[in-house]
């Protein structure tokens, strides 16, 4: 047994006590988590009549269809077990129950399989023949049952399920799990499988909020029932939009979104600013005077516009700035912005790093991602010190120049003057031209260095920065929610 | 990266130093400086001497160089009419040759008449050696000592003075005086050098100056007739001037007889070995004194009448003189004189004067001086002077330590030219 308790949660919100019918469904809920708990328990024992039993007393006390396929869960694993062909169409009546009950059931598709899979085994035990007569006992309690079918061995063990209950009263409120901004998530009341921690929001018009952190198990029952109060002092608004999923602010869009379209909440009465919006389409903006007690509708038309998204990602992008067309789009990344359709040159920035600058042509409802790699800048040394080197050379060049061209100059003022004229073997003459093969000597080193320096300034350096550009297509696709229906964004690639 | 390299190509190009400027410049001189070529002689050029006349020099020039130290030579430079040098093939070892160490002046002269130039110099074996020649050399060794020559005179190896002249007819040796041969004087006595006499042939005697015999430091010679009459200044400073038969009465076999001056004066200079009598013209003459043996290296350039040897002028005393020439370069006559140990600036380098000549005597102020523009110390420059016939013009020429230097154009100190472009194309 270990832990297996039954939680009942009793939501007893309204202070004016419990009223006669809501009492009268606490007493039936009562007696179908004992049921329920019973027959899982003679389910794990093997006890497959008694728990479907069980199963079948809970629903006969709560009509939860979840019960009815843990009735058909209870027999399919008796028929299993024993190759029983009463059992196996025990178990196929209690699933098609279940599914007319639920015809939204998730596992729809894999229980209508269960069923043809255990209306074939049926026939198949039922066109056996008969044991053999020499055995000489009509029936032999020890004899081993036929093995099942591979089909139905394929299905596995099935297991019971539990079933976590939403209740409300009055009923009809809207269920919000978790975030608000996430959308509706059903309307009470509501039955189906839950894991983990959750917060549930529920709401109703006239009705204060009803708001309760859970801890689901899937496999026990759990049931949420809200008494609601009446505030008579609040407005109502129901906002929708032709996209749905579409961002809410309301008032103050710094707080960020309330919520998503599809949404109805109550609201203090007075006068209100709506913005809705979602990517790819136009902002929506409208000014209501909200009135107490009264239902005030919001439907946007978001225009729809040609963008696209660029996503900035990579190692070390954080401390990366992202400009598009020489204007800063995200301080640091990683970014995922909207662009308009069209080229746009993509700069990322990185101190210390090469740059990565590329032109893309961003295309509408598409989401181009770069995956950046930055190279860390390579030290310029080896260019100064050519420079330094370079003018090291140029100068003493300039001063061996200089000094050569002192020596002519004296020689022609000499030779000009004549007295004492120079001689042929004046050494000025060899010194004059060693300084001045020595200055272009100098030059055509320093010349050399420079050329070295400047190319080692503007050469590229290491590897350079790249980015791995993938564009995957944001497709509009339908959604189907609680209340709601429409067209969804989505990326598939 | 283009436009850089263009504009550091620009900027190099700029700055960049054209070396080959520097040739031209040394080929645009007005001097030629020719280091020592590949010539036995560690001490090249102590002297030298045109080599050339004027007559053979229509085109070119040639210098005639003695170098001395551990080996004697003699070399030539030839000179084209671009002004550049040529080391002539010609070097012939003096010392080979039987000559000893060469004196410093040392006698080397130039014929006055032909491109003949003689070394006269202390030789092997008690000798005399006149090497003379035009482009080769010829040997005459006068042998000295007791035994020497014909008169038995002492006479020591060394020679004291030397000049070319044209005597007189030698009496047993018609023709003997065809050319100008040199003349050699050891102290009081004067040798001859007359063709086709042997060295032990050659006559001796003793000048006189009345009563003793001169002792001889400087011999000179000028025109008297058809022949020359000599010049002599005596260590005492006396000059006298002989009639051109000096040899007359001391021939072989003869007694030697002291020949009587026909003039004599009293210069203000007793003249050390190496003194020189110039010729100026046919009236005139030069006495270049030296005396390196005496405290300060006085020095002394006066002109003398040739006739009555009177003085004309003042003299240039000025110390260190070692050599001399006279430079002719058409209206004017300038004397070229040597002082190697005079002071450029503050440097021992040597350097040339230059004097002006005139009828009056000789300008004691220099008009030009010529020095290395490198001056160095111990350079000698000017330790010997001569003019070079060059191209139909003279010009001079100077010799340094292991360096000559020929000036194929010259300037004044007035700026006005001494002479002008000697050389073709410059």
């Amino acid at each position: 047994m270990q832990s297996r308790v039954l939680f009942v949660v009793w939501m007893a919100i309204c202070a004016l006590g419990a009223q006669p019918a809501h009492a009268q469904q606490a007493d039936a809920l009562k007696k179908a988590q004992a049921s329920f708990d019973q027959a899982q328990l003679s389910y794990l024992q093997g006890k497959y009549d008694e728990a479907a039993q069980g199963f079948i007393d809970a629903y006969a006390a709560r009509a939860f269809p979840q019960f009815l396929y843990n009735v058909g869960a209870s027999y399919h694993m008796k028929g299993k077990k024993a190759s029983d062909p009463e059992a196996y169409q025990k178990a196929v009546d209690a699933y098609r129950k279940y599914l007319t009950e639920d015809p939204q059931a998730t596992d729809k598709a894999k229980v209508e399989k269960a069923i043809g899979v255990l209306e074939a085994e049926i026939a198949r035990l039922k066109a056996a023949p008969p044991a053999p007569a020499n055995t000489g006992s009509a029936a032999d309690p020890a004899a081993t049952p036929a093995a099942p079918s591979q089909e139905v061995q394929q299905l596995g063990d099935v297991k019971v399920r539990g079933l976590f209950v939403i209740e409300s009263d009055p009923s009809n409120a809207t269920i919000y799990m978790d975030d608000k901004r996430k959308g509706a998530f059903a309307t009470t009341p509501w039955s189906g499988t839950l894991e983990g921690d959750h917060k549930v929001l529920i709401e109703k018009r006239g009705y204060t909020v009803i708001e309760k952190a859970i801890s689901a198990d899937p496999t026990k029952l759990f049931v949420l029932s809200a008494s609601m109060s009446q505030q008579s002092f609040l407005g109502w608004v129901e906002i929708s939009s032709n996209v749905p999923g579409a961002d809410i602010f309301i008032d103050d869009k710094s707080v960020g979104a309330v919520g998503r379209t599809p949404l109805s909440q109550n609201i203090k009465p007075g006068k209100h600013t709506f913005w809705i919006s979602t990517d790819g389409y136009d902002e929506y903006k409208q000014e209501i005077d909200v009135i107490a007690n009264e239902v005030t509708p919001i439907k946007a038309t978001l225009k729809g516009s040609p963008v696209g998204k660029l996503n900035i990602t990579g190692l070390g992008i954080e401390d990366a700035t992202i400009s598009v067309d020489g204007k800063v789009l995200c301080e640091r990344g990683p970014c995922l912005k909207s662009l308009q359709q069209g080229e746009h040159t993509v700069t990322v920035t990185r101190q210390g790093y090469k740059p990565y600058s590329r032109r893309l042509v961003i295309q509408a409802k598409t989401e181009t991602q770069v995956r950046i790699a930055l190279s860390p800048t390579p030290s310029r040394s080896d260019a100064i010190v050519a420079y330094i080197l370079a003018a090291g050379f140029g100068g003493g060049g300039i001063v061996l120049g200089l000094q050569s061209n002192k020596y002519d100059d004296d020689l022609k003022k000499e030779i000009a003057a004549g007295h004492p004229p120079p001689d042929s073997n004046d050494p000025r003459f060899t010194k004059g031209k060693i300084f001045a093969i020595a200055a272009d000597a100098a030059y055509a080193v320093a010349g050399v260095t420079l050329l070295t320096a400047v190319y080692y300034t503007f050469r590229e350096k290491g590897a350079p920065s790249t980015g791995l550009i993938d564009v995957r297509a944001l497709a509009l696709r339908p959604e189907i929610g609680p209340g709601y229906a429409g067209l969804g964004m989505g990326v598939s690639w | 990266m283009r436009a850089t390299t263009t504009a550091m190509t620009v900027l190099l190009a700029l700055g960049a130093c054209n070396w080959t400027k520097f040739d031209d410049l040394a080929d645009g001189t007005w001097a030629n400086a020719t280091s020592k070529p590949n010539v036995k002689s560690s001490e090249w050029g102590v002297a030298i001497q045109r080599g050339a006349n004027a007559a053979d020099s229509a085109n070119a020039g040639t210098l005639a160089i003695i170098g001395a130290g551990n080996t004697n030579t003699f070399s030539e430079l030839t000179y084209d009419e671009g002004g550049a040098s040529h080391f002539a093939p010609n070097t012939i070892d003096l010392s080979a040759l039987g000559v000893k160490t060469i004196e410093d002046p040392a006698f080397f002269l130039a014929s006055p008449t032909s491109s003949e130039v003689a070394l006269v110099n202390e030789g092997d074996a008690a000798s005399i050696v006149v090497a003379s020649g035009k482009d080769t050399l010829d040997i005459l060794q006068l042998f000295v000592g007791n035994t020497s020559l014909h008169n038995t005179a002492n006479i020591v190896a060394k020679p004291t003075a030397a000049t070319y002249m044209r005597a007189k007819e030698f009496p047993t040796l018609p023709g003997s005086n065809a050319n100008p041969a040199p003349l050699v004087a050891v102290g009081t006595f004067v040798l001859g050098t007359i063709p086709n006499l042997s060295g032990n042939a050659q006559p001796a005697c003793r000048l006189s100056d009345g009563t003793n015999a001169i002792d001889i430091q400087a011999l000179g010679a000028v025109a008297a007739g058809a022949t020359d009459d000599v010049l002599a200044w005596s260590k005492d400073g006396r000059l006298f001037r002989y009639p051109g038969d000096v040899f007359n009465g001391c021939d072989a076999a003869a007694t030697p007889t002291a020949p009587t001056a026909t003039a004599a004066t009293k210069p203000a200079f007793n003249p050390g070995r190496g003194s020189q009598i110039l010729t100026i013209d046919a009236t005139q003459i030069l006495l270049v004194g030296q005396d390196d043996d005496a405290g300060g290296k006085p020095g002394f350039l006066q002109v003398f009448t040739s006739n009555t040897l009177a003085p004309v002028g003042n003299p240039v005393t000025i110390a260190g003189l070692h050599s001399a020439a006279l430079l002719d370069v058409g209206a004017t006559k300038y004397v070229v004189a040597g002082y190697p140990t005079a002071l450029v600036g503050s440097t021992q380098a040597g350097q040339v004067l230059i004097f002006k000549l005139a009828a009056s005597g000789l300008d004691t102020t220099q008009v030009a001086s010529l020095n290395d523009a490198q001056p160095e110390d111990n350079q000698t420059f000017g330790r010997a002077v001569t003019v070079m016939p060059y191209r139909g013009k003279n010009v001079i020429a100077v010799a340094a330590a292991n360096e000559i230097f020929v000036y194929f154009r010259a300037m004044l100190e007035d700026g006005t030219a001494l002479y002008d472009e000697t050389r073709q194309g410059k």
